[in-house]
């Protein structure tokens, strides 16, 4: 399988809001679609999508062109939608019927996701039998057999912000798509549900899906995905596998953590200062050779020394530095 | 339209419809019309019941049942007129008072205590006669029995009437049946010797496009509502992913078409039902004698019922063509809030259409009744009437159908187009010029 974008471009009026995007997945895994606020990442999900006319480009989805009859797309969208009032069973239902799951398939489908997404209480929630009976030493045992009654399934609108994201996320996986679009899948959880969330995203690409991730989060996208492809103002302004990008740029970032002030040294040695906190130095270095100059003065001064990591750039200090680039 | 366009309508309209008849508010909303539609006619007759009109009165005297008749025991005739009413022209009318006795008297003293009594004064002249039914205030006689007793002296007194003056009822018929006089050239008279009178044409007419204007406002406002649900509430991208625009929305026309169908064929029956059990009841009437009591009778009588699967048809096309148009009005609305601005288009195109037909109704001119009903949106109103009423043969009729058809199937590509360039639309409701302007455009993008 593969997922082939040429030459996307997309124009309102005489402003550009997607231009030229081109990328590539050959394999499964997660390719990140990030950007700065209205660099057109949506839009460009979307016209991959086929919501979106394009005003050029193609998009093949195993070298023929992709629309929901030759692809079984899974979308999570930045914006929650659900039917609001309407019993959300039913809804899941109904969206697994539109990518042609059976109802029978749909609910068993729709009970391991909830298990999984800890969201049964809400999609098939119960209530204990009213019975009585009486123990052999005459005391009323209410409910005594257990029994529980299933209720009718919640409304969105009885649900939390994160809930009902959960329950989006099993609209976009309960037809067990090829492809599957991630918009901003992980805002606006808590710590425990977004461990969820990333879980269930290792376990599809372990079973060998696509995934298009876009997101702000960088360390996220950085846990998951290969490749990744930058946009600013309509633009690619970086593009590639992510280990290939970091290792092009060289292991410079330095964090240092000493007993004592050694703000001389690092002036003496040449080296730009990021940031300090308490004998907690950000350094960027020009290289391994100059970082090994400094670590070797400062154990022949016997300066105790806490953390030594050289590192390369993470992916959320590639992007600002990008766009800054681009902006300047 | 690529069949792949249409994937998933089904499901679209299945679950739509389920959705509706699953909310409280619609059961409700259904059961207390059902309710309305059952009690219909014999509220109807209830609220005409006790009226002066001998033929009402009259037609009530059979609802009185010979239990309850046995209570009356005694009735005082007054009788002020020179007419002579003898009992057993009212035991006639009314068999079930064959047990009562009849006294004639110069007063009706006051009743207390005959608590099975009742006093009925004649009065009038030559000019019109009146009776006046009384009974004690601790009376057992109920006011059916009343209502009986004074059918059945009016019964009698009518009779006398026409036995004063020397005449039999069909007599009587014949010359107040009327008549009226027109000119006309031999042509005209060849044409107008099958037509109706102006009352049947004015009234089918009425009733038929007032129907149809009921029924295409609602649709109307519930394709707007469906629509803008799913744009406010975000759920168009999550649906795009396995339903193409048109889909959804033909999914959507189809489920308030049916939803609206089932309710308007629940509360005919209920209607239905209603006529068959009102002549049943106490103090009920059949159907056609409210329709006689109405000036409705000779337009009942006269119409073909064979022709209900046309009227259902043509109703199906108005349903079509005005929905599609709220469609259409309604993806330029993004908010629920510009739903009555969207409406308002449409509406004013339904009460045109109703217009039309009523007038058409009035002037009786052929010509403008056969250009009303190939008119595209008019001849929803039209057509079917006219050709109940043979103003239009069938190939006007059909002709109207394809021309409809053809109408439909424009505004689905247009609504479709139009639709899916501005499923993203978030912004302040698109006018009328605007759409169509979208519409040219339309290669399937969006506008922002």
């Amino acid at each position: 399988m593969s997922l082939v974008v040429s030459g996307l471009s997309k124009k309102y009026g005489d402003k550009t809001v997607v231009d030229n995007l081109s990328f590539e997945m050959r394999q499964p895994g997660v390719y990140a679609l990030l950007g700065t606020n209205g660099a057109g990442k949506t839009t460009a999900i979307r016209m991959i999508l086929g919501m979106l006319s394009r005003d050029s480009g193609t998009v093949l989805w195993n070298d023929a062109p992709l629309n929901i009859s030759t692809c079984n797309i899974g979308y999570l969208a930045e914006e929650r939608g659900l039917y609001p009032k309407f019993n959300l069973l039913d809804q899941l239902i109904y969206f697994a019927g539109l990518r042609g799951v059976g109802k029978a398939e749909a609910k068993k489908r729709i009970r391991y996701w909830s298990r999984r997404l800890e969201v049964d209480e809400y999609l098939f929630p119960t209530k204990p039998v009213r019975r009585s009976a009486f123990s052999a030493g005459g005391n009323r045992l209410s409910n005594p057999a257990g029994e529980v009654r299933e209720l009718p399934s919640k409304r969105a609108d009885q649900l939390s912000k994160g809930n009902q994201q959960k329950i989006q996320l099993m609209t976009a996986l309960i037809s067990d798509p090829e492809l599957i679009v991630l918009d901003e899948p992980l805002s606006g959880l808590d710590p425990v549900n977004t461990d969820l969330f990333k879980s269930i995203i290792r376990e599809e690409i372990s079973k060998g899906k696509y995934l298009i991730m876009s997101s702000h989060q960088m360390a996220t996208v950085e846990e998951f995905c290969t490749d990744i492809t930058i946009l600013n103002r309509s633009k690619t302004i970086l593009q590639g596998h992510l280990n290939d990008i970091k290792k092009s740029y060289g292991r410079v970032n330095l964090l240092l953590k000493t007993e004592r002030d050694i703000t001389p040294q690092i002036r003496e040695s040449g080296i730009a200062v990021v940031s300090e906190n308490e004998y907690e130095y950000r350094l960027k270095v020009t290289g391994e050779a100059q970082a090994n100059a400094l670590l070797g003065r400062l154990i022949a001064e016997n300066t105790p020394i806490i953390t030594f990591d050289l590192r390369e750039p993470s992916l959320h200090e590639i992007f600002v530095e990008k766009v800054g680039e681009a902006d300047a | 339209m690529h069949k792949a366009s249409l994937a998933g309508t089904g499901q679209v309209f299945s679950f739509t419809l389920c959705q509706h008849y699953k909310s409280k508010a619609t059961i409700i909303t259904l059961a207390i019309l059902l309710l309305f539609s059952l009690a219909s006619v014999p509220l109807m007759s209830r609220l005409g019941g006790g009226s002066a009109d001998p033929a009402a009165a009259e037609s009530r005297s059979e609802t009185v049942d010979a239990e309850n008749a046995a209570f009356l025991r005694e009735v005082l005739i007054r009788n002020d007129t020179d007419l002579s009413i003898s009992p057993e022209a009212v035991i006639a009318a009314v068999p079930a008072f064959a047990d009562a006795e009849f006294t004639e008297t110069d007063a009706i003293a006051d009743l207390s205590g005959s608590i099975g009594a009742a006093g009925v004064h004649i009065t009038g002249t030559d000019g019109g006669y009146h009776v006046t039914v009384t009974a004690a205030p601790d009376t057992v006689l109920t006011d059916d029995i009343l209502d009986a007793l004074a059918a059945g002296f009016s019964s009698a007194v009518h009779a006398a009437v026409l036995d004063a003056s020397g005449i039999t009822g069909e007599q009587l018929s014949a010359i107040s049946a009327g008549w009226s006089v027109s000119t006309a050239d031999a042509a005209k008279l060849a044409e107008d010797e099958n037509s109706y009178s102006f009352d049947i044409l004015y009234g089918v007419n009425y009733v038929y496009s007032f129907a149809v204007m009921f029924l295409c406002i609602m649709s109307t406002s519930y394709i707007l509502s469906a629509m803008v649900e799913e744009k406010s509430s975000k759920l168009v991208e999550v649906l795009l992913v396995s339903v193409q625009p048109l889909a959804l929305i033909a999914g959507k026309i189809l489920a308030v078409m049916t939803w609206m169908t089932i309710d308007v064929i629940l509360l005919l029956c209920g209607f239905g039902i209603s006529c068959l059990l009102a002549p049943q009841l106490p103090g009920g009437v059949s159907i056609t004698a409210l329709a006689d009591s109405a000036g409705l009778g000779t337009l009942l009588n006269s119409l073909d019922w064979t022709i209900l699967p046309v009227i259902l048809f043509s109703l199906l096309l108005g349903y079509a063509t005005f929905s599609l148009l709220g469609g259409f009005f309604g993806s330029g609305c993004s908010t629920t809030e510009d739903i009555t601005g969207a409406n308002l288009g449409v509406t004013m195109l339904v009460i045109a259409g109703y217009i039309a037909a009523i007038i058409q109704g009035v002037l009786e001119s052929r010509t403008l009744s056969i250009v009303l009903s190939l008119l595209p949106f008019f001849s929803v109103f039209c057509a079917p009437a006219n050709y109940l009423l043979d103003v239009i043969g069938p190939g006007v009729l059909a002709a109207s159908w394809l021309i409809q058809l053809a109408v439909i199937a424009g505004l689905a590509r247009l609504t479709a187009a139009v639709y899916r360039s501005l499923i993203f639309y978030n912004g302040s409701r698109i006018k009328l010029w605007k759409l169509l302007s979208v519409a040219r455009q339309a290669k399937g993008g969006a506008a922002q």
